[in-house]
């Protein structure tokens, strides 16, 4: 048997939730969730540099939170700016 | 002259001769963008194409907004659970093609991406990694700034994170 141990972590509240919910739904034990991701993480990490990786989960800060609340409350016009730039999907030289 | 196209980087581009002038964005596409894509999944690059040259290429990764362990009050209505987006990560045009509007085409083209994505997998918006001295020009297509605590890029000098939900895209469409 392979030997096992325990190790503890502190973490987000969110992080735990998302454990307990995944591990909920797809009826995978915790354990095994942490120690697949660990290895996942730890393989990406060795084939690509940082630099090349686009962290997947952006955590907003209360003031990012605002700023995003806010544009899906009301989300703003498209700007004279943004209708020229898609315009360029028809023709290449609207600009 | 005709434009280059733009369409799904493959494995027989080539992009041994792309400069754009910053000789990391150049490192990435020749090293990192078909392994990122075609081996581990984690992003997207979408190359312009002049011939068989890539010219210009934007790349893209599903993420989510998080709000973290925000007490619910300082939260205000955004919802406990994650909120999909896709990142514009990376864009650069080679030196031969800058200034004649090639980024605009691939950032219009990453926008079109997230419209797809939104109906395929669930998407509210784009989140672009803004150069320092390129606020203005995202800031001008209704993008606002978002303040992380985590997931910043891993780019340096490091960007600004930059949110813009679909609506505005989905009616600028042509």
């Amino acid at each position: 048997m392979t030997h096992v141990t325990q190790i503890s972590a502190q973490v987000s509240a969110s992080a735990k939730q998302l454990l307990d919910e995944y591990s909920a739904v797809s009826g995978i034990k915790k354990s095994r969730i942490v120690e697949d991701a660990l290895w996942f993480y730890v393989r990406a990490r060795q084939e690509l540099p940082e630099s090349a990786i686009v962290p997947a989960r952006l955590v907003v800060s209360a003031r990012g939170a605002a700023a995003v609340e806010q544009s899906l409350a009301q989300p703003p016009p498209a700007t004279p700016a943004l209708v020229r730039l898609m315009r360029t999907l028809e023709s290449p030289d609207a600009e | 002259m005709a434009e280059p196209a733009i369409r799904r980087l493959l494995a027989g581009d080539d992009a041994s001769a792309f400069r754009c002038g910053d000789p990391e964005y150049d490192l990435f596409l020749q090293r990192y963008a078909g392994q990122n894509q075609d081996r581990l999944f984690v992003g997207t690059t979408y190359a312009a194409l002049d011939g068989p040259r890539v010219v210009g290429y934007v790349t893209v990764a599903v993420g989510q907004i998080d709000h973290g362990d925000i007490p619910g009050q300082a939260r205000g209505r955004l919802p406990r659970y994650p909120l999909p987006v896709l990142r514009l990560a990376r864009l650069a045009v080679d030196e031969t093609f800058q200034g004649r509007g090639l980024g605009r085409r691939l950032a219009a083209y990453a926008f079109a991406v997230a419209l797809q994505v939104q109906v395929a997998a669930g998407c509210i918006g784009v989140v672009v990694d803004a150069l320092p001295g390129r606020e203005g020009f995202y800031a001008d297509l209704g993008f606002v700034e978002i303040e992380l605590t985590s997931g910043q890029s891993p780019i340096r000098p490091q960007p600004v994170a930059m949110f813009l939900p679909l609506a505005p895209v989905e009616a600028a469409l042509p």
